[in-house]
């Protein structure tokens, strides 16, 4: 309870220092206080195009991030059975993983068109980490029980369910949490470059073009309010699907 | 089934030496000795689950093998009925009748990591059994259980598996009447001589 209090505490005086900064500053092109950055983010509520945006900026991020789980997640599982097929890919995913993204999407630019750089930058972000995480987690399987399962001569799939996704599935969900967040950021870094249209990228790009600095600050908080509300349900949705699978007959 | 001048040894210090020993069908088999002996390690290259430095492993004919293992191996997130599901094939009716016999709940959906160790000992005791496995080790599998219980269990298995070659592993001689020990290889024994 204490420590709540101090929570938000903490929050009111940072937002107080800001708005006084901003008075002080007095120049709304350089730092806007928080109170028009709110009522600029409800401006930007009222007409289509933010929607618009955002819808566009979701659907390719989201693409790139469930491309990027289903092929982590596979590859993982192949890699666990096939020896060389891990060998083949550590260089290349400790490659991905170590590549900024800013050298990604200027390489990238050159290759692909710029209405699919974010879903790529996505994929990209997020095909690395489920990949190492997953495949740790199919690792750390216990040996003992494994034995059990060769014992009684468990089919795969009840191994799978009973042995590999219980070792795997925490791995995993650390993976997608982490990752989310990540793909989030660099997909609309890669949208600011590309600038497609309808995209949350485009329209910050827009408004700094404009020296529109109260948009631009609205459209951050509009971003982290959205990266905070897409974890929240990526958070949900994955423990039900864990727990439906563990469950299932 | 039989082994036959059977050798391991660990990291240069060797645990069995020219072990040599027939296990007949439809009998119980104690394997005695004091811990530490190799008892683990003799059921362990009898499962396959390691590989013997010298000797021979004769299955004579078993070919299905099944185990309570020293320790509980439960899949731990999951209710007694799945573990049992997911290693046994036996048909839904006859695990309930098994966990019922057993002394546990038939229908809960309780994961075994909040089982008491009794429980979790029943739990393994009835896969072991209901895998209707030609071979069934017994490594100390009465750890943990009340002797009413001990009583039960050993019941329970010598009337569902009366064919199988039943290996029992235990430093305790009160568990031979227990299972109607026939033969005797004692490790304790062995060794010293
Ligand atoms: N995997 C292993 N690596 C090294 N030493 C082992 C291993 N397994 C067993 N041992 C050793 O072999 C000896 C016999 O162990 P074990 O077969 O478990 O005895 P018991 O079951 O009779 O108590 C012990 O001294 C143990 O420390
Ligand atoms: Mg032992």
């Amino acid at each position: 309870m204490k420590k709540r209090c101090w929570r938000i505490l903490a929050v009111v005086f940072w937002l107080l220092l800001w708005q006084t900064a901003a008075m002080a500053v007095n120049q709304r092109i350089l730092l806007v206080s928080p109170l028009e950055t709110l009522q600029a983010l409800f401006s930007l509520l009222q007409t289509a195009a933010f929607y618009q945006s955002v819808a566009g900026s979701l659907l390719r991020i989201l693409a790139g991030f469930f491309a990027g789980l289903v092929l982590g997640v596979g590859l993982a599982a192949l890699a666990k059975i096939y020896m060389p097929l891990r060998e083949m890919l550590f260089p290349v995913m400790s490659a991905v993983k170590a590549t900024p993204v800013a050298s990604f999407v200027i390489l990238a630019l050159i290759w692909i068109p710029s209405k699919n750089l974010s879903i790529f930058m996505a994929f990209l972000m997020v095909l690395p980490l489920i990949y190492s995480n997953f495949l740790e987690g199919l690792n750390r399987a216990d040996a003992q029980l494994l034995e059990m399962a060769k014992v009684f001569r468990m089919s795969a799939f009840n191994r799978i369910r009973g042995i590999y996704w219980p070792a795997a599935f925490p791995y995993l969900l650390t993976a997608m949490r982490l990752s989310l967040g990540m793909c989030w950021k660099a997909g609309i870094a890669a949208e600011v470059i590309a600038q497609p249209k309808n995209s949350i990228g485009s329209a910050l790009h827009r408004a700094k073009v404009f020296f529109s600095t109260p948009e631009l600050f609205a459209w951050t908080l509009a971003i982290i309010l959205l990266s905070v509300t897409l974890e929240k349900c990526m958070l949900h949705l994955v423990n039900r699907l864990g727990r439906g699978l563990e469950n299932a007959r | 089934m039989r082994v036959e001048r059977l050798c391991k040894a660990f990291e240069g210090k060797p645990v069995l030496t020219d072990c040599s020993f027939s296990f007949p069908t439809g009998e119980t088999t104690a394997v005695l000795g004091p811990s530490g002996r190799g008892k683990t390690t003799l059921v362990k290259l009898m499962l396959g689950l390691l590989r013997p430095d010298a000797g021979t492993i004769d299955p004579e004919g078993a070919k299905t093998f099944a185990a309570v293992f020293q320790e509980d191996r439960l899949m731990e997130h999951l209710s007694a009925r799945k573990n049992l599901r997911l290693a046994v094939s036996t048909p839904d009716q006859q695990i309930s009748e098994a966990l019922t016999a057993l002394g546990l709940p038939a229908r809960d959906e309780t994961p075994v990591s909040q089982y008491s160790g009794g429980m979790r000992r029943r739990v393994a005791i009835a896969r072991a059994v209901l895998a209707d496995a030609d071979v069934l080790i017994l490594d100390e599998p009465f750890k943990g259980l009340d002797p009413a219980a001990r009583e039960v269990a050993a019941n329970f298995i010598l009337s569902h598996c009366p064919r199988a070659v039943r290996i029992l592993v235990t430093h305790d001689g009160a568990e031979k009447s227990l299972m109607q020990v026939k033969n005797v290889l004692d490790l304790g024994m062995a060794k010293e001589a």
